[in-house]
């Protein structure tokens, strides 16, 4: 079992017991049993181990309603969301496997994306931007941008075109990157998406990764590393790349934004890759615009409900954890609520529309152009 | 599962929604142990677990649990050190979480009612917005509940000023051992003549009265500022003395903790690991109290310096580094530990922490510290230390932790710490103190607290057979111990 692996952090908890990580895990907050927070799953996994329990439908569908927030790592000292991962993926190898993920990822394996969406549109946002075959710094649009909000990613390609920057863009030939198959624990899957991906890159003689999505950028910058000894790309978040721009005054936001914004940290950016400040600072450059902290903000930010395959297998769930960010994001009295991950925003417009809320929901490089 | 668990289930499904209780095994484990020392495999299962959201509902699943029989085990934070919610015999495990509303706030009379099932941190989160505080202060309170300081009796970072759960509860529904919904207390006066206290009675009953559902507390303007000292001594007694002067003087002291030569070891191994030198600790000191004062910047300073000039006089040295003071403030009270390095696992990593939580009279504590090391190394326990917690408003109070390292991977190492609680609960009465002063008796000191209370135990058990003649309410607790052979 995988889970082996962690055996000591496992038994660690079970002798820890401290429970700082319960009371604000949102799924906890939703379903109310001990089981659907860190510290039960733990004991989940520790009766695993011990073949207490047995790997059942109902123990798949517990393990897997986590969003792989990381907000018990922030409260803990342990590897709390990599064992939940080992935890679905010694389900899936006993074959228990959720059938929205599946199906999501033999999508993927179809077509390259999760959405049911044809491959050959995947590169249709990227019409007349002038991208360059031969730069060997890649922007890699991801599944979500892409098919599902097009124009933002087109305003983050030409904000960064129109400096002058090279950039290639793999378009149709694209494929999605795993994050889904790696943290639903469809581990097979994934290792072949890697492989995949990692000999495009090659072809196309991809020495830097540039990403607007954080599923995309942690699973390269953190997890290929670990699992394929030669993936030596240097990846980094669009929201790191702008604010060294920035700094070095090759993008200049001077046109007053004359709006009071919010701004949700997504977990995957911030938690997991702790890129906490390069947002903040890109926003803190634009005149005119007030950003308001939400109550919980930065490694404290509240989930929006969507991540690790919540939103494919549990979307009631997802949208009901959306709401009440949304909720946090209109106490402060903005006017939009502004954040950088395609599945977040994904989950909010669907938060925002089914609780009628006024507060507009802008991605960050959309909010940037407003000033360049 | 036999027939009538399985029956109960269904019915208590039936009443208060499925979505709120489960027999899956998996939903079962997570609540098989607190943070008592225990073998590190040992999984005690309860049948079925409940997730209640209102007091009616908590009275449904008591109801059906009496007509069947069925043990009931209230469950909250389980962070508990004592095995309290431990479902030893099995049944139904009610965790009490989901009874989180705050039910008023009561800016005028000082007052908040709640449901139980909220934790202290969220309860106080609610508080500030309204410039109010609960200075009920355990190091657990991101995950402990009020229900839980009412059941447990837990202590306070604040107990020198504010006191326990006595001082705070005025007023409590119970569900007894029958689903009656009872309301005790005097509601928001502060003190009665009238009737029994029969809501004292449910302060450290650990359940085995009934649930509590709801809470009246007292709650206090949040001051405005506060200080945080430390002081070493070249004994125990010098900083009791030093302490005592300190209140006989006038000074108002809102925590005082003092810590022996080992716990002092284990905040200057931290200095040493986290900034790479060697702390500015003389190598004479042998105790270490920590002070905190608040209220009005004027009247803080004053106490601050008034209280560093006596404490002077006793010997004391005011401990020069900072961090010291800051790393223990952060883990007795304000918890903000850097993100992903949250120090409780790290630190329990091979073996965890146990104690023996007893009340010495004041004057023998420096013998109590002896005979301590004299148990600990008897039953071959690794010694963590000891410390001296206060918990009654205005005076020593003494409520200590004689800490030891448990290797829970080993059974026979197990058996010999709860030896060690043995011997030193016999040793604490003989002192003509008591076995436990914030842990509780839980699955430890059952039957064997007979040593303590003597007939009286009888009585306790009467009133016991009063709020629950079928003894469903948490068996096996109080009166029972899994551990010590005398209570068996």
């Amino acid at each position: 079992m995988r889970i082996e692996e962690y055996e000591e952090d496992i038994y660690t908890c079970n002798r820890t017991r401290c429970g700082f990580c319960r009371n604000e895990c949102p799924v906890y907050q939703e379903k109310g049993f001990e089981s659907y927070s860190c510290r039960g799953k733990m004991l989940i996994a520790r009766g695993l181990l011990e073949g207490v329990l047995e790997p059942s439908r109902e123990l798949l569908d517990c393990v897997n309603l986590c969003a792989t927030c990381n907000y018990c790592g922030s409260r803990c000292a342990l590897r709390n969301v990599e064992i939940i991962e080992a935890l679905r993926a010694d389900l899936v190898e006993a074959g228990f496997r959720d059938q929205y993920h599946e199906r999501g990822i033999e999508e993927i394996k179809r077509n390259g994306n999760p959405y049911l969406k044809p491959r050959n549109e995947r590169e249709t946002w990227a019409k007349d931007i002038p991208f360059s075959k031969s730069a060997d710094t890649l922007l890699y649009a991801g599944c979500t941008y892409p098919y599902i909000f097009p124009d933002w990613l087109r305003t983050a390609a030409q904000t960064l075109t129109g400096i002058g920057l090279k950039l290639n863009c793999l378009g149709n030939e694209e494929f999605c990157c795993g994050n889904l198959m790696l943290t639903t624990g469809f581990l097979e899957d994934f290792m072949e998406t890697g492989k995949k991906n990692i000999e495009a890159f090659r072809k196309a003689g991809v020495k830097r990764i540039v990403t607007g999505c954080p599923g995309c950028y942690k699973i390269f910058a953190e997890d290929y590393p670990k699992y394929f000894s030669n993936f030596d790309i240097e990846v980094e978040h669009i929201t790191q790349l702008v604010a060294r721009l920035i700094d070095e005054r090759k993008i200049k936001p001077t046109r007053p934004v004359n709006s009071v914004i919010t701004y949700h940290d997504p977990c995957h950016l911030g938690r997991h890759m702790r890129v906490i400040e390069e947002p903040r600072k890109i926003l803190g450059s634009i005149p005119g615009l007030e950003l308001r902290e939400m109550e919980h903000n930065k490694f404290d930010a509240k989930c929006c409900g969507a991540g690790g395959g919540m939103m494919a297998a549990y979307p009631e769930v997802a949208v009901k954890i959306a709401e009440k960010r949304v909720k946090e994001a209109e106490a402060t009295g903005a006017e939009m609520l502004v954040t950088i991950c395609p599945i977040c925003e994904f989950n909010f417009d669907r938060a925002i529309r089914y609780t009628d809320s006024k507060i507009k929901l802008v991605d960050l490089m959309e909010i940037l152009k407003k000033s360049i | 599962m036999v027939l009538e668990i399985q029956k109960a289930a269904e019915e208590i499904a039936q009443k208060i929604g499925e979505e709120k209780v489960s027999t899956e095994k998996f939903h079962r484990i997570a609540y098989s142990r607190d943070w008592s020392p225990r073998n590190a495999k040992e999984a005690q299962l309860p049948d079925v677990v409940v997730v209640p959201s209102t007091t009616e509902e908590v009275a449904e699943v008591v109801k059906i649990a009496y007509k069947y029989r069925i043990p009931i085990v209230p469950f909250a934070g389980g962070t508990g050190m004592g095995g309290g919610v431990s479902p030893i015999k099995g049944g139904i495990t009610v965790d009490t979480k989901g009874l989180n509303k705050i039910l008023e706030i009561d800016k005028e009379n000082l007052t908040v009612t709640t449901q139980v099932g909220i934790t202290i941190l969220a309860l106080n989160q609610e508080l500030e917005k309204h410039g109010l505080w609960w200075p009920h202060d355990p190091e657990s309170k991101p995950a402990s509940t009020v229900g839980a300081a009412i059941s447990c009796d837990n202590d306070s970072t604040f107990g020198i000023k504010y006191g326990k759960l006595g001082d705070y509860l005025l007023n409590a529904v119970l569900v007894t051992g029958t689903g009656e919904i009872l309301r005790l207390g005097h509601r928001k006066a502060l003190c009665t003549s009238s009737g029994y206290k029969l809501h004292w009675l449910l302060i450290g009953a650990e359940g085995t009265l009934g649930i509590v559902t709801e809470a009246t507390l007292k709650v206090f303007p949040k001051p405005q500022t506060r200080k945080v000292e430390a002081v070493v001594f070249k004994s125990i007694s010098e900083a009791i003395n030093g302490l005592k002067r300190l209140l006989q003087a006038g000074l108002s002291i809102e925590s005082a903790h003092i810590n022996c030569k080992r716990r002092l070891g284990f905040y200057t191994h931290a200095y040493r690991e986290k900034y790479k030198r060697e702390p500015d600790i003389p190598e004479w000191a042998e105790a270490l109290l920590f002070v905190s004062f608040n209220g009005d910047e004027e009247v803080v300073k004053f106490s601050h310096e008034y209280a560093l000039k006596i404490l002077e006089e006793f010997g004391g040295q005011k401990v020069k580094e900072k961090e010291i003071i800051d790393g223990w403030w952060t883990s007795k009270h304000t918890l903000k530990f850097e993100p992903f390095k949250q120090k409780w696992p790290d630190s329990q990593r091979k073996k965890k922490f146990g104690a023996a939580d007893l009340g010495i009279p004041i004057g023998r504590i420096e013998e109590a510290y002896q005979k301590f090391l004299k148990i600990a190394e008897k039953n071959k326990m690794e010694v963590l230390g000891m410390c001296v917690y206060n918990e009654r408003p205005n005076r020593i109070s003494p409520s200590i932790s004689f800490a030891v390292f448990v290797d829970d991977t080993d059974p026979d190492e197990v058996k010999r710490f709860y030896k060690y609680v043995e011997e030193m609960s016999k040793m604490a009465v003989d002192l003509e103190g008591t076995m436990s002063t914030y842990i509780g008796d839980g699955d430890r000191l059952g039957g064997f607290n007979k040593y303590e209370h003597g007939e009286a135990l009888k009585y306790m058990k009467k009133i016991k057979e009063v709020f629950d003649p079928q003894n469903i309410m948490n068996p096996g607790k109080k009166f029972e111990s899994c551990w010590i052979e005398l209570g068996k």
